[in-house]
């Protein structure tokens, strides 16, 4: 893409930003003032299109997650509080700090998907607990449907353990989680995070591509894909596994 | 990079991003597309009824007018019932492609349109050989 549409993509996610936060500021004192609701939606709604031109997959995710908020309170699905409004605005900030990462580097930052799900997982959690309210779902949804195949990757004895809790009526996760490759250098320990999960009845741990041979083995590089049985409820998973979403599925 | 060949064709762009309207306006210009521009579907709508396009390209979410009322309108006036009009949205639904096709649009595309989608669409669209 070139220099001459990033520069102008700059300008205008700063424009963008600037009218939501304004918005919102007027959100948190008259909560129910419908000119300021569409003010602030339509320029996330703008953002997130202009964004997608971009290879800047993490923004354009946290930016989706306000407009599926936003279009909640919109559509009255959903009640704006302060601590929402605040959690907008902290979101928008990190917006804001991608753009600047854009404007200056041209890419986003090796921690921005983990720092955009951090965020966008705040804000879904609000769209998942509105009364009466639905999340439609959406395209880029960090969530899949497991396959199968998955459960290849475990023991007779997980195997047989999560029949068991199945057949005593209880509902059974299946969630692969798939660490960034470089996720070693941002200190993050896949194996200790996965453990977080509640309800844990088996854990595998196998590579995704085969081991390199000799001189080209990397030590350093998480090759690993952990695939997980679990007894907790999807909500609690995803609560659990918040700020590795972005890199799961179940 | 070589400059293309005008054919002068002309297409309006109805987007209230400015960075999509200058993304449309550089995939265009290479294809020989005359572009212009409009910001929102009110000020689409005064410039399709008054100006001859060969081509609309007409987001759907915008201000003041939105994209479907904007066909619509144009569809109902003797002026707009023949310009072929593609639909770009960001929502990937198929009620909202229904929705756009049914007040008039001729193609629905989903956001980003890739610029080879959008050139071979629109040479299709104006009858230019790609």
């Amino acid at each position: 893409m070139s220099d001459l549409l990033l520069t102008r993509f700059v300008e205008e996610a700063r424009e963008l930003l600037q009218a939501a936060a304004a918005g919102l500021l007027v959100l948190e004192r008259a909560p129910d003032d419908d000119a300021a609701i569409n003010e602030v939606f339509r320029a996330v709604h703008t953002l997130k299109g202009s964004s997608g031109l971009f290879d800047a997959a993490a923004l354009t995710r946290l930016v989706h997650a306000g407009e599926d908020l936003l279009a909640a309170v919109r559509a009255g699905e959903f009640a704006l509080t302060s601590q929402v409004v605040d959690e907008l605005l902290d979101s928008f900030d990190q917006v804001s700090v991608f753009i600047d990462q854009l404007a200056r580097h041209g890419r986003l930052a090796a921690d921005a998907e983990r720092t955009a799900a951090h965020h966008a997982g705040l804000l879904r959690a609000h769209l998942g607990t509105a009364s009466g309210g639905t999340t439609p779902p959406t395209p880029d949804a960090a969530l899949t449907v497991a396959p199968t195949d998955w459960l290849a990757d475990f023991d007779a004895a997980a195997l047989a353990a999560a029949t068991a809790r199945h057949a005593a009526g209880e509902a059974i996760l299946v969630l692969r989680y798939e660490p960034d490759a470089a996720c070693f250098y941002t200190g993050s320990d896949p194996v200790a995070a996965i453990q977080q999960l509640p309800e844990l009845i088996g854990l595998a741990i196998a590579p995704r591509q085969p081991w390199q041979p000799g001189p080209d083995f990397d030590p350093y590089d998480c090759n690993l894909r952990l695939t997980v049985l679990t007894a907790a409820t999807r909500e609690a998973a995803e609560e659990a596994m918040a700020y590795e979403l972005d890199q799961c599925a179940l | 990079m070589t400059e293309p060949h005008s054919h002068g064709k002309r297409i309006l762009v109805v987007d209230d991003g400015m960075t999509t309207r200058l993304y449309y306006r550089s995939v265009f210009e290479a294809a020989g597309f005359v572009v212009e521009e409009a910001a929102n579907g009110l000020e689409g709508l005064e410039r399709a009824l008054v100006e001859p396009f060969d081509l609309l390209v007409v987001d759907v979410n915008m201000p003041k007018m939105d994209g479907y009322t904007l066909i619509e309108r144009l569809r109902g006036d003797a002026a707009g019932q023949a310009v072929p009009i593609v639909t770009i949205s960001t929502e990937a639904g198929t009620s909202d492609a229904e929705r756009a096709l049914e007040a008039g649009a001729n193609l629905y595309l989903i956001k980003p349109a890739a610029p080879a989608a959008l050139r071979h669409y629109a040479a299709l669209m104006t009858g230019v050989a790609a």
